[in-house]
């Protein structure tokens, strides 16, 4: 009896180890779905002397500042969400019961039309802050300065990827955006959110988090991402199974 | 035979021998010397062979000796996961991914073989407990650092191999921490599973209490599969179980807005504070019926709690504060009443 459990345990250790490496080679075969070369904007280097292993946040720019409005009552329905059932109780104090977390596909643009967008919007802001700070008078230039001074930092500094579609099936999304090179498909979670204005309620979509989100960096790449200059470029590959890893890197003082 | 039915034993012994000398010495019952020799012959080789086999405590010393060993032994098992987690975590960077993935898959292996030794050179399984629960540990630092390094979409049925794990180790050995463990992890995957039935992604299980209802009567049910060689985790699975259930139905007597019912929210506050006087009176009742302490200290705790609960928002805002607690100690003092009569109708229905 006792050998039957011990068997169950040796059993367990073997398969569930077999079934992560396998799980891991068959996301790496070639082709990947998508390689997009990022830099220390889109992603943030975790590291700390409790934790020697490097790993990577991928940054990007959720939703609902780039006020697209494409995540909408219809996309949601793609999600699964009962948006008709939700219409019908549209009272914000209903509204909880249907924010539950869903998940799906999201596609994330490197450096496209929609960061081209936000740029030019925080461009206009900072036009704007310049005439109030030349227009106001000193107790409210300090003000003025801080967020031109963020903004300005946010036009250097900003991630570049940007959602730019979602939905339930991966493969009609990568059909739909087949430029691999700039568009990657990657798994992320979803949630109702609710806007009121006046009397009218209207519904959204809003992403909660990538499923993957840190991406680890191998002891040959450490390099790259902990010189002095925290400066770098990293190919990131997402796979069959739209899990990404890390391609190659390198630091700008190499 | 196990360890549990041995010490039982022995302790009947013990009490019988005490026993025994007070009726002697009140003039009640006088064994002849032959008689008494035979028994107490017969319980030194039974105390013996029992000692012999599995180790049992022949005594009051020996048992808070042994309750100590247990906790030494799970703080031990504790600090020395925490101490392989954490080495880990502060050299694996300056290992190359091979020897990572040898690293982390050979640890678990090694640890049981070591608890294996260990069982077969001890009877009270102490440092079995200890090796034991490391592996488990180990397994767990096993698929969550594999996950890390190859960038593996979190899944919960993470929790359902490591439940598997820590119960296999729990049943071939009889160690309940290990039984506990396990099943803290098969409660995650059941009710993250019950999460994904309703639509949601699976780590916002949590926000629904509701799947832990689920989840909770699901391994109340496992001692209908008879535990004929481990009784005592027959009542570890119910006690949990409905543990869960009653804090689930408490939060949502209080907060009916996070329930999947499709109610006016007072309306289920009110299904689940009824549901919870229901449950907690069966608990007791089946408890008392069929002997099991641990279903009767969970129902009249539970009892007590809704009951409370509703004295709290149905009298606190408008009683004058030595009003209320006066009222609520009324309450207890009519509770304690209620439970004697519940003893002693109980005590009649034995005899």
């Amino acid at each position: 009896m006792k050998m039957r459990y011990l068997a169950i345990v040796v059993a367990l250790l073997i398969g569930v180890n077999l079934c992560i490496l396998g799980g891991a080679y068959l996301n790496r075969r070639e082709p990947a779905q998508a390689i997009l070369s990022l830099s220390e904007r889109e992603l943030h280097v975790n590291y700390n002397r409790e934790n020697s292993g490097v790993s990577l946040r991928l940054d990007w720019t959720p939703y609902r500042y780039s006020r697209s409005g494409w995540f909408n009552e219809e996309k949601l329905q793609d999600f699964g969400f009962d948006t008709e059932g939700m219409s019908a109780s549209r009272r914000g104090h209903e509204s909880w019961r249907e924010r539950r977390v869903r998940e799906g596909y999201v596609v994330l643009e490197l450096a496209g039309d929609a960061w081209n967008q936000w740029r030019t919007e925080r461009r206009q802001e900072i036009t704007e802050l310049e005439q109030q700070w030349n227009a106001e008078e000193s107790d409210r230039r300090k003000e003025i300065e801080r967020d031109l001074k963020w903004k300005r930092a946010a036009l250097e500094e900003h991630s570049r990827l940007f959602p730019v579609d979602a939905g339930r099936d991966p493969e009609e999304l990568r059909k739909r955006y087949p430029d691999r090179e700039n568009y990657a498909v990657a798994g992320v979670t979803v949630r109702v959110y609710f806007s009121h204005r006046d009397d009218e309620v209207t519904m959204e979509g809003h992403f909660e988090d990538l499923l993957v989100r840190n991406i680890h960096v191998a002891k040959a790449s450490r390099g790259a991402f902990l010189g002095t200059d925290r400066k770098f470029t990293a190919r990131i590959a997402w796979g069959q199974r739209y899990e990404p890893w890390l391609v190659d890197a390198v630091g700008a003082s190499d | 035979m196990n360890k549990e039915a041995a010490q039982k034993r022995v302790d009947r012994i013990t009490d019988f021998r005490a026993e025994l000398q007070q009726l002697t010495e009140e003039d009640v019952l006088s064994l002849d010397d032959g008689q008494l020799v035979a028994v107490n012959a017969h319980h030194d080789r039974v105390i013996k062979r029992y000692a012999d086999l599995y180790d049992v405590d022949l005594g009051a010393s020996d048992k808070r000796l042994s309750m100590g060993m247990r906790l030494v032994s799970f703080f031990g098992a504790v600090a020395i996961s925490a101490a392989v987690f954490f080495f880990f975590y502060r050299f694996w960077g300056y290992l190359g991914t091979t020897s990572q993935v040898f690293l982390l898959s050979a640890a678990p292996p090694l640890l049981l073989a070591a608890a294996v030794v260990a069982a077969k050179r001890e009877k009270t399984l102490y440092f079995t407990s200890l090796l034991a629960l490391v592996a488990f540990a180990a397994f767990v630092l096993n698929l969550s650092v594999l996950g890390e390094i190859f960038n593996i979409t979190p899944s919960q049925n993470a929790f359902l191999v490591w439940g598997a794990f820590a119960l296999s180790l729990a049943y071939a050995w009889g160690l309940r921490l290990l039984q506990v463990a396990g099943m803290v992890c098969l409660m995650g995957y059941l009710a993250a599973t019950a999460g994904t039935w309703g639509g949601c992604y699976w780590i916002s299980f949590g926000e629904r209490p509701e799947h832990f209802v689920f989840a909770g009567l699901a391994l109340a049910a496992v001692p209908l599969i008879p535990h004929k060689r481990h009784p005592q985790f027959a009542a570890s699975y119910r006690v949990f179980g409905f543990l869960t259930v009653l804090i689930a139905q408490l939060i949502l007597a209080n907060y009916g807005r996070i329930s999947y019912l499709p109610w006016p929210y007072e309306a289920i506050e009110w299904f689940y504070q009824i549901g919870g006087f229901v449950v907690s009176a069966l608990l007791i009742t089946v408890g008392i019926r069929r002997y099991w302490p641990g279903m009767v200290n969970l129902g009249s705790t539970f009892f007590t709690l809704f009951l409370y609960t509703k004295i709290y928002d149905w009298f606190w805002d408008w009683m004058p504060k030595y009003l209320f607690f006066l009222f609520v100690g009324l309450v207890a003092i009519g509770l304690l009443f209620a439970m004697r009569r519940v003893r002693t109708t109980a005590r009649g229905g034995q005899r």
